[in-house]
């Protein structure tokens, strides 16, 4: 993923202007070119599924395009139970199992950091709010090997080496910039003025948190966790430095599946391994495709939602 | 700024300040902490375990005299251009397409985006299999009767890295058609009523009105897209692994084989400063647009 993006920009706008027009030659040029565009993004899907559906035999005919003549999800199972990643032949499903493990908590701690920062900035400004806004929008875009080799100092002198609460706090670390601004951005077009009223009438810090901010931030807090999602499922560096050997994620043996295999190469696997691998945040962004995309925005959501 | 009702409100100010501890904590401790720590690295003579015998600017002598090192930044430059253009070239066309008004706007936006949701490691695996010689492209274009091209992409060192900016144009080009359509569409409709009384030709309005006005929208997807250049490792580790030989290194692999296969974190935390540096060129402009705009408020302006 990348670093929050900036500003106003991508807002999910409404088609607006003429309707369209009868065919001319520009419309058709237009469709022929969407046309040409379309299958380059969709052909690797396309793909993806139906080599997964074929027996290797049928792969190595090198009829790429031709659907499945006997659909199978024998690949699918060998992909899930029993495909060799590195010296163990489990499958991916040990991988999924560790990807939940690590996305759970690394979810839950970035968003509740998110939250608590993005409030604490945007309602109270206590004191070192501007320095630590603007930093935190300059080390937005820092890449990660620059923290690697000093966190995993850290992680050793803790104790914490290969364990998944130390992949949990790396994630932690280097996106609280991402998640801090999402929500900071978001606290800071909520109306102020239900706040003031309960502040007036005596509600504290934890009170007003409860009861007035956390119930219209749900909009951000789907944005911010739709997003936290992606990033830590498709991580592939940091679990792979802090999380040990027994807590590889499906990303890792992925890419030790397709490394591994030597001779004869079993694609139909290979490719039913990597739609397994993309399933979740597949499915995510399809069922989410506006919030999905507010999230690139860095949290551009109002009351409304996304 | 509203006063806190009396006592309760001074002890929720103190629970505030108390509140942004963990987060300045992760900031500070965490990020800030860790990109100075290895700028001090970078001038000691560190192997696996931190050293603080220094050695001034030695080791960054020895990381540009170290031919691997520039094979890896010269890639990342050749990837960095060809990607960046062509992303930003795909991303604009089909922003302008679907501003022209085409049916199943959001059939077309999903298609498009999809890739971005999957990771590179993904994206990597996907193209690996696509450029195969043996069953990828080629081979469609044998079975349709077509001569095949015959370009082993991924193990040729000349054409490595065309298909790996192939395979990042693929992943992030709906990012630049998002942006570049909502720069389209702030665009004031009223200038394309006055271009249609005169009889003035769509083309013309987009060459002399519409794409100088996208200015700040090509700025932020370009920054974005090179952000995400400079950080480049996981499409290359399962696209190519370096491939063949160092045709396909790039910065970040190569500074986490120095940190931990080759144990000399000295000379790859010379690398890291040298990439940091590089990120801070590439946002600088975007900085200074933000401080502009910020100076231009009060502080804390809502």
């Amino acid at each position: 993923m990348t670093a929050p993006v900036v500003g106003r920009w991508i807002v999910v706008a409404e088609p607006t202007g003429r309707r369209p027009r009868r065919l001319g030659t520009g419309r058709l040029l237009i469709t022929a070119w969407l046309v040409v565009c379309l299958v380059f993004f969709a052909t690797p899907l396309y793909l993806m599924i139906s080599t997964s559906l074929k027996p290797m035999d049928e792969v190595r005919l090198g009829t790429m395009f031709h659907w499945p003549s006997a659909p199978s999800v024998v690949p699918w199972a060998d992909a899930w139970l029993r495909a060799c990643t590195g010296a163990v032949c489990r499958g991916l499903q040990p991988g999924f199992v560790n990807s939940v493990k690590l996305a759970v908590p690394s979810v839950l701690a970035m968003v509740a950091v998110g939250v608590l920062n993005g409030y604490a900035l945007a309602f109270w400004r206590p004191w070192g709010s501007a320095l630590m806004l603007n930093v935190t929008y300059v080390v937005a875009f820092i890449p990660y090997q620059v923290i690697v080799y000093p966190l995993v100092r850290l992680v050793t002198a803790a104790k914490l080496s290969n364990s998944v609460t130390a992949a949990v706090l790396v994630h932690v670390i280097y996106h609280m910039p991402l998640m801090t601004l999402l929500f900071f951005n978001y606290f800071r077009t909520v109306s102020t003025e239900l706040f003031n009223a309960a502040r007036v009438d005596g509600a504290g810090f934890w009170r007003l948190l409860v009861s007035i901010v956390l119930p219209v931030s749900l909009p951000a807090m789907g944005v911010a966790a739709i997003l936290a999602v992606t990033v830590v499922w498709n991580d592939y560096q940091i679990a792979l430095t802090f999380a040990g050997r027994a807590n590889l994620p499906m990303t890792v043996q992925l890419a030790h599946l397709v490394e591994s295999e030597s001779g004869s190469k079993f694609y139909n696997i290979q490719m039913a391994a990597t739609l397994l691998t993309s399933l979740v945040p597949l499915l995510v962004y399809f069922l989410s495709g506006r919030w999905f995309v507010a999230g690139l925005a860095g949290g551009e959501t109002d009351r409304r939602g996304p | 700024m509203t006063t806190g009702a009396g006592r309760r409100g001074v002890r929720s100010r103190w629970i505030a300040q108390a509140a942004i501890l963990p987060g300045m904590l992760l900031l500070f401790g965490g990020l800030v902490g860790s990109a100075a720590y290895s700028l001090v690295i970078s001038f000691t003579d560190t192997g696996l375990m931190p050293s603080f015998t220094f050695v001034g600017l030695e080791q960054y002598r020895e990381l540009f005299g170290n031919t691997r090192w520039l094979r890896a930044t010269g890639n990342v430059a050749a990837y960095g251009i060809i990607s960046v253009v062509a992303t930003t070239a795909l991303g604009t066309s089909l922003a302008v397409a679907l501003d022209r008004g085409v049916r199943h706007e959001g059939i077309v936006r999903a298609l498009v985006l999809y890739p971005f949701a999957t990771s590179f490691i993904v994206t990597g695996v996907v193209w690996r299999w696509a450029l195969d010689p043996t069953f990828g492209i080629d081979s469609l274009l044998r079975s349709a009767g077509l001569p095949a091209t015959g370009i082993r992409w991924l193990s040729d060192p000349h054409t490595v890295i065309y298909a790996l900016a192939l395979a990042g144009v693929w992943h992030s080009a709906g990012v630049v058609m998002l942006i570049v359509l909502a720069g389209l569409r702030s665009i004031d409709p009223d200038i394309w009523r006055a271009a249609r009384v005169d009889g003035i030709p769509s083309w013309r309005v987009y060459v002399s009105i519409v794409f100088p006005s996208l200015g700040p929208f090509w700025v932020t997807s370009m920054m974005i897209l090179s952000v995400g250049v400079v950080k480049l490792h996981d499409l290359v580790v399962s696209m190519t692994n370096g491939g063949p030989g160092f045709a396909s290194d790039v910065p970040a692999r190569f500074i986490m084989d120095y940190l931990f296969e080759r144990q000399s974190a000295g000379l790859a935390s010379a690398g890291v400063v040298v990439m940091l540096s590089t990120v801070a060129i590439v946002v600088s402009p975007l900085l200074f647009m933000r401080s502009l705009k910020s100076a231009g408020r009060r502080r804390f302006g809502r």
